[in-house]
């Protein structure tokens, strides 16, 4: 927004500043041709969000959208039972944007089902065997060493950064300049610098939610876990002693109900569906949006809150700054694909184990989910993230199934014949999707840190990318209320 | 031409929320004192509190921290702050860190506040990334003045 002339926004923008209370004239734009306000391009979380303030600032807003629904990666899966989250799935009691929001719409907390929050213990299979919770520290296969022998598989990659350099300062520390060193290190490197073995370093990385943990920053997974602590100690100072909080929880009906419930509180008409945006031309003045259907949208400002890859389907004229081009180009998403599928028998009865399985095989996670019918398991979940995902990125949605389900009854037997395919979903196997999040590869905090948010005249860019305090659903929340404001203030 | 001129730019600046960071003729011109002046610099006080809002509300008394039922906003009511000692709203869990630093927000502690909390009170669990302009802090605090009494 930095080259905006001020006083020509001032002069156009006067009426809708105010809000409803300083209704100006418009006489610069009478009738059916006034340009729109602001047009946003994308109805996720952080697309939404912008809008509803906008809106309610008096601003007249449309949402182009290239999917025939709203909420990008928060996705509820709607055939499969127990509506499980095909994304964006927790959300931190202390997630202030978005809890205000359920709030506002009325929308109920449900606990998480089958992941570590559900309170389900966990089966691990590492070393070719499986392992109780208890036998852990004990076990032959545990390569961990003193005290940290009773950390437990899925709590590795958590343990391993709690106690960084990162942990008491504030949450926007990862962009400051003294923090950069850790920028230049790996996440293996980083645990290697503190006497930790290699059999550690790949238990730990089965978690890492990236291509490859050795691109990873260390200062990511540093600020990723930063942000964990935050939350937690929030949690433990605001609400640790209520009965029946958890740290973290899901949406009940499922996180799509909130996006809906967003968009039907903007004004009707605001959403346009299938609207693929292929084009932004933007000068002082204002920008006009082009879309493949042939039809464009003039507005005085237009928000961009498309995940960095798909910024590469969108020419932009004036082009892109150039630190952002590049990583339009050069950072990543992290992977992940899930697989759902019935369950015809109680599997956990014939051999005694624990339903959910937390594993060292190319199938991670496999979590029994029991919001079905009578709070019985009967949807397996497999829960495949970061570089143990890429094998499917060449399986059609059958040999997903077929995979899984082969690795499964191989290394838990009463798994055979007692699954059924459902659903395959991957937020990177979609279209409008590059993934589930951004993560940082080494050195790109510095590169990039402090670039994603540059935008062009009249042109802002929001997403959970862009988030500097927050991560999540919370982050691409924090993201389109910067935004908002940033038009606001120059409107 | 040049007094039509003055006439569209005064008639701009007393109209409109948006303050911050006017060049100087706007703002040179604006000096005159015109009462509405303080209304200017409320309604960008407003906007700019839009940001607070995901966590604070004004009600009174303090929603949600004491009644084990709801959860209400997570930061603490601004009912009432400006004079306040930090950390004294009945039923909230403030960290130790707030309730201990012994200030009282009078408008020089809030200036640093909003600025940059975890530089004040290192340790707060208040996560604001800060309003950097101080023409834009001091219109938030004239909004807080007038919207929490």
């Amino acid at each position: 927004m930095t080259s905006l002339n001020r006083r020509t926004a001032l002069a156009l923008l006067g009426g809708a500043v105010g809000g409803a209370a300083v209704s100006l004239p418009r006489p610069l734009y009478a009738g059916e041709s006034r340009p729109l306000d602001v047009v946003i391009v994308g109805a996720g979380l952080s697309g939404l969000h912008a809008a509803l303030i906008l809106q309610e600032q008096g601003l007249s807003v449309k949402v182009l959208e290239g999917r025939q629904r709203v909420g990008g990666r928060v996705k509820t899966m709607v055939n499969v039972p127990g509506l499980p989250e095909g994304g964006g799935q927790y959300i931190g009691v202390s997630y202030a944007r978005v809890v205000a929001a359920m709030e506002r719409f009325k929308l109920k907390r449900q606990t998480p089902d089958g992941g570590p929050l559900s309170g389900n213990p966990w089966v691990y299979y590492v070393g070719g065997k499986w392992v109780l919770k208890d036998d852990w520290p004990s076990s032959s296969v545990n390569p961990l060493s003193g005290v940290d022998r009773k950390i437990l598989p899925h709590q590795l990659l958590g343990k391993m950064f709690e106690d960084s350099q990162l942990i008491g300062q504030s949450a926007d520390s990862w962009l400051k300049p003294e923090f950069a060193k850790w920028d230049d290190l790996s996440g293996p490197d980083y645990l290697r610098s503190r006497g930790h073995n290699q059999a550690t370093i790949d238990l730990t990385g089965i978690w890492v939610h990236s291509d490859s943990f050795d691109m990873t920053s260390a200062l990511y997974e540093m600020k990723r876990e930063q942000f964990n602590t935050i939350h937690r100690e929030r949690y433990r100072q605001l609400y640790g002693d209520r009965p029946g909080m958890v740290p973290a929880f899901e949406i009940e009906g499922g996180n799509s109900m909130l996006p809906e419930a967003m968009a039907s509180a903007l004004a009707d008409e605001t959403i346009l569906m299938g609207k693929i945006v292929c084009g932004v031309v933007s000068d002082n003045d204002g920008v006009n949006v082009e879309c493949a259907d042939g039809s464009s949208y003039k507005a005085r400002f237009a928000i961009v809150s498309l995940p960095l890859p798909l910024l590469r389907n969108v020419k932009f004229s004036p082009g892109l700054p150039s630190p952002l081009a590049a990583a339009t180009y050069e950072m990543r998403y992290g992977p992940s694909i899930r697989v759902f599928m019935g369950i015809k028998e109680p599997y956990w009865e014939k051999d005694g184990l624990p339903a959910n399985m937390w594993t060292h095989s190319p199938i991670d996670q496999l979590t029994a989910m029991s919001r079905g019918p009578n709070g019985e398991y009967s949807v397996l979940h497999a829960y495949i993230n970061g570089a143990e995902s890429h094998p499917f990125n060449f399986m059609t949605d059958q040999q997903c199934f077929d995979y899984v389900a082969h690795i499964a009854k191989k290394m838990r037997p009463s798994l055979r014949g007692i699954l059924t395919p459902i659903a395959v979903q991957s937020c990177g196997r979609d279209p409008f999707g590059a993934g589930d999040w951004l993560y940082w590869q080494t050195g790109q905090i510095q590169k990039y840190g402090n670039h994603l948010r540059e935008g062009l005249p009249r042109v802002a860019f929001c997403g959970e990318h862009t988030a500097i305090l927050e991560r999540g659903l919370e982050g691409a929340m924090e993201s389109g209320e910067r935004v908002a404001l940033e038009i606001l203030t120059n409107a | 031409m040049l007094r039509r001129r003055l006439q569209i730019v005064l008639s701009v600046c007393t109209l409109l929320a948006c303050v911050a960071g006017v060049d100087a003729t706007l703002t040179a011109v604006a000096a005159e004192p015109p009462p509405l002046a303080d209304a200017k610099v409320l309604r960008r006080g407003k906007i700019l509190w839009l940001q607070c809002t995901a966590c604070h509300d004004l009600s009174s008394p303090s929603p949600g921290m004491t009644d084990d039922a709801t959860i209400g906003k997570i930061g603490p009511t601004l009912h009432g702050m400006i004079g306040r000692s930090a950390g004294a709203v009945e039923g909230y869990r403030y960290s130790d860190a707030l309730r201990n630093a012994g200030l009282t927000w009078d408008k020089p502690t809030l200036d640093r506040w909003i600025k940059e909390p975890a530089a004040v009170v290192p340790g707060t669990l208040m996560a604001f990334i800060g309003v950097a302009d101080e023409a834009d802090r001091r219109a938030l605090i004239a909004y807080l003045e007038s919207a929490t009494r």
